[in-house]
């Protein structure tokens, strides 16, 4: 089966992100495929480059980078959720004139249609931390 | 393709967290990639359609706003949990979109017959 996941939590804050990794994990380990994980909300904050995990507690957002090396997953972080909390590529630092720029080169900036466009190529798509 | 059924279910309510606003801004998007686009109220996700109330004296902005737009984008099913109605003490008139009510077989129902499912 093919699988979206969406991502509303933050690390270090939201059960979420960890919930969705397992569930990821699990799934692969399955033989279904994940087309995209999309992070929306608080979840865009995955994706920050600036995080800085305690020792003991490293998971995430780590395990986000050797996910995405292992396979062949889009990892996107949404656009308009990103900017307001910090996560921005240096294009996006340019166009709003900021000094700084957050996002890990992993993950890709974009737009809803990626989450709607996941619905559409996926079978099934879970949501993390909707409540 | 044919146009696959996208739910959008609100449970939360409008201002205690971004999740109403944001999950509007996930249906308009939904709404134009010509889809059969459903949106469903349930639990305290019904006060995003409140009529009354307004942000100016708390800082943010009102999205619910949005919601009254939907109509205008082609999105019309919006269906809203009758019997959490009830517990809130909540009536039609109070909502500020033509929204129906229905009752849990009918949520059921549609949350079964969707193709993929947002939940906000």
């Amino acid at each position: 089966m093919i699988y979206s996941i969406v991502v509303y939590g933050a690390p270090h804050s939201s059960q979420a992100p960890y919930s969705a990794y397992q569930f990821i994990q699990a799934a692969l380990s399955r033989g279904h495929s994940i087309y995209r994980i999309f992070f929306y909300h608080d979840g865009a904050t995955n994706g920050s480059s600036l995080v800085v995990s305690p020792q003991d507690d490293d998971l995430l957002p780590k395990a986000w980078h050797e996910l995405k090396q292992q396979h062949e997953i889009d990892f996107v972080v949404c656009i308009g959720a990103g900017i307001k909390r910090g996560v921005i590529n240096e294009q996006e630092a340019a166009r709003y004139e900021r000094t700084q720029h957050s996002l890990n080169d992993r993950f890709e900036l974009s737009g809803l249609g990626q989450l709607v466009d996941a619905s559409l190529k996926s079978d099934r798509v879970i949501t993390f931390g909707a409540r | 393709m044919s146009a696959k059924r996208l739910l959008f279910v609100f449970s939360n309510s409008p201002f205690g967290n971004a999740l109403g606003a944001e999950g509007l801004d996930a249906v308009l998007a939904a709404s134009v990639f010509d889809q059969d686009v459903t949106l469903i109220f349930q639990l305290d996700g019904i006060y995003q359609l409140m009529k009354d109330g307004d942000t100016a004296d708390i800082g943010i902005k009102d999205h619910r706003k949005g919601f009254k737009a939907l109509e205008m984008y082609g999105v019309d099913t919006i269906l809203v949990d009758a019997m959490d109605m009830e517990a809130r003490g909540i009536t039609e008139s109070q909502l500020a979109i033509p929204a129906q009510p229905v009752d849990r077989t009918k949520i059921t129902e549609t949350i079964h017959q969707a193709d993929a499912i947002f939940t906000f």
